[in-house]
C-alpha cells in the first residue's frame, strides 16, 4: 500500500488575489467555504448540552487527567518571542498529517488548538510564506498542547507541551520573574533551550541570542531548575536560515554551541544537542524524527527522589499537582 | 442493529443508501436479501430514478426522512438496520460549535456501527495544504509581523482533522467499549487513474485518519472500502445509453486491497463485526 501522488489543493484552498482594498470578513457562525451551502435548506442547530471535549488549550489539571491514564511528559520549549517554540510542537503534529512522521498518531486533547497554530502555515491562510501565531498568556491558564504518539511496539505515549510565553523566558532572562514562580517549568520532563537561527544568521542580533540562552541557563540553574529526572537538550532552530545566510553564521553557530553546551551540562550531564529545521525553505525538515525520539525517551528514574514509591504515572501525576520546590 | 452514517455534505451517505436499498430490492446482492422495509422508502426510490436517468442523486431533489429501517438477512441471520441519514450540516456544526446536535447526539447514542463517508470529489473537501503548493496564487509579500489574511476559525479545519475530531468525540459519547467503523471512500470511479485501492488513497491522503484508526483499533475495529454507487461519472444533460446496466448492476464499490466487493458489504462487514462483539462479550 501507499499510493504515491503529487496532492492536488482543492479550489476550495486555493487562495484568490484580493482586490486592493479588499478585506476578509469572518461571519464566525456561518463561515464556510462550501459553495454547496446554498443548494439545502439553512439547518438550524439543536444544541444537546453535551459538548465536545477536545479544547484549544488544557489547564494542568486536565494535563494531568490524561498522564493519569497512561505514560507521557511534560516538554517545555525555553526561547524568548519567534525562537519557534510553537513551531516546533505544530510541525511534530503536522508530520502525522502529512504522513512523514516515524510516530503514529494516537489522539489530541487539544485538536483545534494544533489547528490553530498550524493555520498560518497553510495556504488556506491566505499566506504566502508560512507562520506560526504569537502566543499570548492565556487568561484561564490553559497552557498546554497535547497530542498521543505511538512508536513502534511502545505503547502510546502522551506528550504536554507548555505554550508558555516568548516574553516569559525574556523576563526570566532579564531576573525580573524567577523560573520556579512559573509551575510549569518545575513539572518539565523535557526542557530544550532554544537558539534561535534566524537570529544567529543576523549578525547584528546573533551575540543577543548567544547571550540570552546562556542567560536563561544561568537562572534557571541558579534556581535549582530543571529537577533531575528532567531531560533536556539544546535545540538549534531554523537551520535552513543559518545555512542560507553563509559560512561565516554556521561558523558562529558552531563557535556559540561550544560555548553553549557544556553550560546546559553543568545542569544535566546528559543534556543533548540537536540542530532542526522544521519548516526548510531551502531543503526539507531535519532533525525532526531525532527531536521526537529524545521525547519519547524514558527519563531515567532518580533512585534517591523524596516522592513514595508509586508507578511512574503516578509519579508524574503527583509532580504536575504539587512540583517539587514551590512553596 | 444501529448505523449511524456520517460525513459531510455531499459525501455520498443519501446515495449509498439509494444504491444499497436499490441493490436489495432488486436482489443484486448474494450475501444480504432485503426481508422488509419497516418506514417509507418513496425517498430511495426517488433516488434510484435519478440513477436510472444518470443523474446524480442530490438531496435537494428529493424530500428525505430523518432514518429509515429495513429488516435483511445476511451471514445466516435476520438483521434490523436502522440507517438515521442526517443532512451533513449536523455535524459540521456540532464539531464547529463544540457542542452535539441533540438528534446526532441521540443517534450515535445508540449506534452500533458508523459508516464515515468522505468524497474527495467534493468541493467542501479540505486537505489542509502546506504554503507554497502548486497552484497558489496570492499578490504582493507577507506583512512581516504574521499577520493572516484569512483567520483560523473552526470551518477551516481540515477533512483528516474533523475525521479524527469527530471519532474522539464519539469515543466520549458512546457507552460501548467498542464501535466498528466502515470507512467510505465515495466517487471512487474519479480516483481510480490515480489510486489503485482505497486503502492506498486512505494511506496516502488521510494518513492521520489511518494512524488514529490502526492506534485505537481496540475500540474502533475498521475497514475501508472505496464505493461509487453512480457506476461512472455522469455528464450532464447525458442520458442512459440503450445498453446502459441497471443502476444496481451498475454501482460497485472495492474493499481496502481493490478486490470488488458487493455494494452492501460496507454493512455486511459491520454486521460481523456487530455479530462478533456480542459473540465476545
Amino acid at each position: 500500500m501507499g499510493d504515491s501522488s503529487p496532492a492536488r489543493v482543492p479550489a476550495s484552498e486555493q487562495a484568490e488575489p484580493l482586490e486592493p482594498g479588499e478585506e476578509i470578513r469572518q461571519d464566525t457562525a456561518s463561515a464556510t467555504d462550501d459553495p454547496t451551502a446554498a443548494d439545502e435548506a439553512p439547518f438550524e442547530p439543536s444544541g444537546s448540552g453535551k459538548l465536545l471535549r477536545s479544547r484549544d488549550l488544557l489547564t494542568s489539571s486536565e494535563a494531568s487527567a490524561s498522564l493519569a491514564e497512561s505514560p507521557g511528559y511534560v516538554v517545555v520549549w525555553a526561547g524568548e518571542r519567534k525562537s519557534g517554540k510553537t513551531t516546533l510542537t505544530a510541525e511534530l503534529y503536522e508530520r502525522h498529517r502529512q504522513g512523514t512522521a516515524s510516530t503514529r498518531f494516537v489522539g489530541s486533547r487539544t485538536l483545534l488548538g494544533l489547528e490553530e497554530r498550524m493555520h498560518p502555515a497553510r495556504s488556506a491562510s491566505g499566506r504566502v510564506k508560512p507562520h506560526t501565531p504569537r502566543t499570548e498568556q492565556d487568561p484561564e491558564g490553559r497552557d498546554i498542547l497535547h497530542f498521543q504518539v505511538q512508536d513502534g511496539e511502545q505503547g502510546p505515549i502522551h506528550l504536554l507541551f507548555g505554550e508558555t510565553p516568548g516574553e516569559v523566558f525574556k523576563r526570566i532572562r532579564d531576573a525580573d520573574l524567577p523560573p520556579d514562580d512559573v509551575p510549569l517549568l518545575a513539572r518539565a520532563d523535557k526542557l530544550a533551550f532554544l537558539l534561535d537561527g534566524e537570529g544567529l544568521a543576523d549578525p547584528g542580533r546573533r551575540s543577543m541570542i548567544a547571550s540570552s540562552a546562556q542567560l536563561l541557563i544561568r537562572r534557571f540553574r541558579d534556581a535549582g531548575l530543571p529537577e533531575s529526572r528532567c531531560q533536556t537538550m539544546l535545540v538549534v532552530t531554523k537551520l535552513d536560515q543559518i545555512e542560507a545566510a553563509g559560512e561565516n553564521a554556521i561558523s558562529y553557530l558552531d563557535k556559540t554551541e561550544k560555548r553553549i553546551l557544556p553550560k546546559l551540562r553543568e545542569i544535566d550531564s546528559d543534556a543533548k544537542l540537536l540542530r532542526t529545521s522544521a519548516r526548510g525553505e531551502t531543503s526539507s525538515e531535519r532533525g525532526l524524527d531525532e527531536l521526537m525520539s529524545w521525547l519519547l525517551d524514558e527519563p531515567a528514574i532518580d533512585v534517591d527522589e523524596e516522592l513514595p514509591e508509586l508507578p511512574p504515572a503516578s509519579r508524574r501525576l503527583q509532580r504536575l499537582r504539587q512540583p517539587k520546590g514551590l512553596r | 442493529m444501529n448505523i449511524v452514517m456520517i460525513g459531510p455534505r455531499s459525501a455520498g451517505k443519501s446515495s449509498y443508501a439509494v444504491g444499497l436499498h436499490s441493490g436489495l430490492v432488486n436482489e443484486a446482492f448474494a450475501g444480504m436479501k432485503l426481508v422488509d422495509t419497516l418506514d417509507p422508502v418513496g425517498y430511495l426510490n426517488a433516488g434510484q430514478e435519478l440513477l436510472a436517468q444518470c443523474r446524480p442523486v442530490a438531496r435537494t431533489n428529493v424530500e428525505v426522512p430523518d432514518s429509515v429501517a429495513l429488516i435483511v438477512s445476511a451471514s445466516g441471520a435476520e438483521h434490523k438496520i436502522s440507517i438515521p441519514d442526517r443532512s451533513g450540516e449536523v455535524l459540521r456544526f456540532s464539531q464547529d460549535l463544540r457542542e452535539w446536535d441533540t438528534d446526532l447526539a441521540g443517534d450515535l447514542g445508540q449506534a452500533d456501527g458508523v459508516l464515515i463517508f468522505v468524497n474527495p470529489m467534493a468541493e467542501n473537501f479540505k486537505i489542509g495544504a502546506p504554503v507554497g503548493e502548486a497552484g497558489q496564487q496570492l499578490p504582493g509579500e507577507d506583512d512581516d509581523e504574521g499577520e493572516v489574511p484569512r483567520p483560523w476559525n473552526e470551518s477551516m479545519t481540515p477533512s483528516d482533522v474533523r475525521i479524527v475530531d469527530a471519532l474522539q468525540e464519539l469515543a466520549q459519547l458512546i457507552s460501548r467499549a467498542v464501535m466498528p467503523v466502515g470507512f467510505i471512500v465515495s466517487a471512487f470511479d474519479e480516483l481510480l487513474d490515480v489510486h489503485a485501492t482505497p486503502g492506498g488513497w486512505l494511506r496516502s491522503r488521510l494518513p492521520l485518519v489511518v494512524d488514529f484508526l490502526e492506534t485505537n483499533a481496540d475500540q474502533f475495529p475498521s475497514a475501508c472500502f472505496g464505493v461509487s454507487v453512480q457506476g461512472r461519472a455522469f455528464a450532464e444533460g447525458v442520458g442512459p445509453d440503450d445498453d446502459e446496466p441497471d443502476p444496481w448492476d451498475r454501482a460497485w464499490a472495492l474493499d481496502a486491497d481493490g478486490e470488488h466487493v458487493e455494494l452492501c458489504e460496507p454493512l455486511a462487514w459491520l454486521l460481523r463485526q456487530g455479530a462478533e462483539i456480542s459473540r465476545v462479550a
